[in-house]
């Protein structure tokens, strides 16, 4: 009969391509594409490969026994990990400052005053003004009544609140005040110390507060404590309402946490980098080593134990110990990451700078013969392992209407990104390098502040849109769409992921804009600038020009804006990049399984 | 009363009393959008919700009879409304959904309506 299955076992996905040899010619009968069973390259996979290729069959309308003989891939041995490290850190000493954004603070305007606990109000006599803080014990129209009550004999300027009542109490008062509300560790406010509050008008941000200057006209403040209130005014810039109060040993600092120096290992020479230095440095050091044997971090620093960590997530995945593990790639981004600050009162975030780093670590050959014995086994069909998945994957991507050789291929999984080119006269060279799919998600998730990887990944894969009204949606583009049935209310006005099984409401209170530019620049950062360093690497000449056609596979080619991103930044090297089509039909699937069917009509024809 | 000021109307049964309606207006109070009650003979929420959403400049609207308090919008159907939860549990619920009828007001995410459950 002649028929094959060439099967291509990946680490999200087997895919399958069935075809049929009739004299010359190979007829491709059918594919299938089905989620891999179990880590790749372990026994669990067939389960998995014998179900693909069932549907495969079905579809050919053909049965098991018309099978002559299965070709699996000879997988590419390498894995990647994904670890982020921040740099610097906001602390706050002795609670001199709140800086936050409450959905509906109180009042307008500064006031300056000494804390006062509003129990103490009452028996409280003095000419100074005051700034009354109320824990949520004290409903709003007990504090407005309290507040009305001491405004007869004493100056109050300002409230600090732990309720979210700031604007009730506000249309309850005599005399208004600024009022920030919100404040959850309300017991940590210092009473008795000279304090400055300030609320701005809606759609503005605070002015004097952020101000180093308002600050020292507030405070009576010399030269030298201006310099000092520098970082305090600094963390206070975009919130709405803002609490400044000034104790003995108060601070805000910016602290640089020690990031440590990397090595990169190569033949005869290293190169040391300091993390602390920035992504530039780091690639550019990268770059000076040829043929990077391995890559450490400095002990006892933080990207020392953060390559560490990685090691020994390796170790285990490869049943090796974490010292045998060589990282022979690696890719840093400079990321920005919200982080709690320590010390804050009322749930402050601030920006803090990190560094982002993808390895890849070369692993034995999987154990895809002991597989296909397995496999040959349980089906009674023989299986062999066909050739190196890169060939495979470049024979598959030639089927992709208008390709031709010289063609360099590039495959941009979860884990590693692949490149090869194939000659002229048929040699090639492959290469992987680390950062992918993960490295993007894991920038999705710390830049947006997410708390769980999921949600990650929905954004970096499929597009947003904001519920507007109960009926309609604006998407990323600015096109609205319409709906008979009303949206749910956990949707309402709030950013959704554009899921095919429905739209999914995002918990962050970002716009729209910010969370698509957190993705496309993430994208950007990692599959651009992979995409421009693989094909460096596998071009004859070092240079991205001398290769006349990319064509992109597998699984990230399927997003919907990478291709595009992709394509856009190879269009200045005058390379022609885009989607493989291969066979003309199956999409950027379907590359290596095709390649090995291929490879085996090839091999019998010649013989 | 169409011709009022831009408010979120609350149509009411007659026997609810204004303590009841207390933590509710509170909740529409602290988002800053003004509202307007009145009271009614009718016992059906979703009547008093929809009448009172067709009456109020904003296009939203909130019924309150028989344990229950109703959001919807001039855009839904009567038997259709945006939003329907018991009314006077105790707890904060009841500023929650005040809170969230101005929120629709407003365009800007919901609160949860049973925070912790």
């Amino acid at each position: 009969m002649g028929m094959v299955a060439g099967i291509d076992i990946g680490n999200a996905t087997t895919e399958v391509a069935l075809a049929e040899r009739r004299g010359e010619e190979l007829v491709f009968l059918a594919s299938s594409t089905i989620p891999t069973t179990g880590i790749k390259g372990t026994e669990a996979n067939i389960k998995g490969v014998v179900h693909a290729l069932r549907v495969a069959l079905d579809r050919a309308g053909r049965s098991m026994d018309h099978v002559e003989v299965i070709r699996i891939n000879e997988a590419a041995p390498v894995i990647g990990d994904v670890a982020m490290e921040t740099i610097t850190e906001t602390i706050i000493t002795e609670s001199t400052m709140i800086g936050h954004n409450p959905a509906t603070p109180g009042g307008l305007g500064i006031g300056v005053g000494t804390t006062i606990s509003i129990d103490d109000l009452a028996s409280a006599s003095t000419a100074e003004p005051l700034i009354v803080v109320a824990d949520h014990s004290h409903p709003h129209d007990d504090v407005a009544r309290r507040l009305n009550h001491a405004s007869g004999h004493l100056t109050i300027t300002g409230a600090i609140m732990q309720a979210d009542d700031g604007n009730l109490v506000h249309n309850r008062l005599h005399t208004k005040i600024p009022i920030v509300d919100e404040v959850s560790l309300i017991d940590k406010v210092p009473l008795g110390m000279l304090a400055a509050i300030e609320v701005a008008e809606v759609g503005r941000i605070v002015e004097t507060l952020s101000n180093p200057f308002g600050l020292a006209t507030l405070f009576g403040l010399d030269s030298g404590d201006t310099k000092q209130v520098v970082p305090l005014a600094r963390s206070l810039v975009g919130n709405r309402s803002a609490v400044v109060i000034k104790t003995p040993a108060g601070d805000v600092k910016e602290r640089r946490i020690p990031a440590g120096t990397l090595t990169f290992r190569g033949e005869n020479r290293h190169v040391d980098v300091d993390v602390d230095r920035g992504s530039e440095e780091i690639m550019a050091a990268a770059q000076q080593v040829r043929h990077v044997e391995d890559i450490v971090g400095e002990p006892g620093t933080n990207v020392g134990g953060m390559m560490e960590k990685v090691r020994v997530t390796m170790g285990q995945l490869t049943n090796h110990s974490p010292r045998d593990i060589r990282i022979t790639d690696l890719l840093a981004v400079d990321t920005q990451v919200p982080q709690q600050v320590a010390g804050g009162i009322a749930n402050e975030f601030s920006m803090e700078a990190a560094v982002g780093i993808a390895v890849m670590v070369k692993t034995d050959r999987l154990q895809m013969q002991r597989i296909a014995t397995d496999m040959a086994a349980e089906l009674g069909i023989p299986v062999e392992v066909g050739g190196v998945e890169a060939d495979m994957a470049i024979r598959g991507a030639l089927t992709t209407p208008g390709t031709a050789v010289p063609l360099a291929i590039l495959d941009i999984g979860a884990g590693s990104t692949d490149a090869s080119v194939m000659h002229a006269d048929g040699s090639g060279t492959s290469i992987h390098l680390a950062g992918a799919g993960n490295m993007v998600t894991l920038m999705i998730q710390s830049e947006l502040g997410l708390d769980s990887w999921d949600a990650a990944e929905d954004i970096k894969r499929y597009p947003l849109a904001r519920v507007e009204t109960v009926f309609n949606i604006r998407h990323e583009d600015g096109t609205v769409q319409f709906f008979e049935e009303p949206l749910p209310p956990h949707a309402y006005a709030r950013v959704v992921v554009l899921k095919p099984e429905g739209m999914v409401p995002l918990d962050i209170d970002l716009p729209l804009e910010t969370i698509r530019q957190v993705r496309v620049r993430a994208k950007e950062r990692v599959f651009v600038t992979n995409a421009v360093r693989a094909l460096r690497k596998v071009s004859p000449t070092a240079n991205v020009r001398d290769i006349d056609f990319v064509v992109l596979v597998g699984g990230s080619a399927l997003d919907f804006e990478i291709p595009q991103l992709v394509t856009k930044a190879l269009a200045e090297y005058r390379v022609v990049a885009g989607r493989a089509n291969i066979r003309g039909t199956e999409g950027p699937r379907n590359a290596v399984a095709t390649g090995l069917a291929l490879s085996w009509a090839q091999e019998k024809g010649a013989r | 009363m169409i011709d009022g000021p831009p408010a979120i109307c609350v149509h009411v049964h007659e026997a609810t009393t204004d303590a009841h309606l207390a933590d509710l207006l509170l909740g529409i109070e602290e988002e800053g959008v003004p509202v307007e009650v009145s009271r009614h003979d009718h016992l059906n929420p979703l009547v008093l919700a929809h009448d009172a959403a067709v009456t109020s400049r904003l296009g939203i609207g909130l019924g309150v009879a028989l344990d229950y308090v109703v959001i919807t919008t001039d855009k839904l159907p009567e038997h259709r409304p945006y939003v329907a939860r018991y009314f006077a549990r105790g707890g904060r619920a009841d500023r929650i959904v005040g809170s969230n009828a101005a929120r629709i007001v407003k365009r800007i995410p919901l609160r949860d309506f049973a925070p912790g459950t």
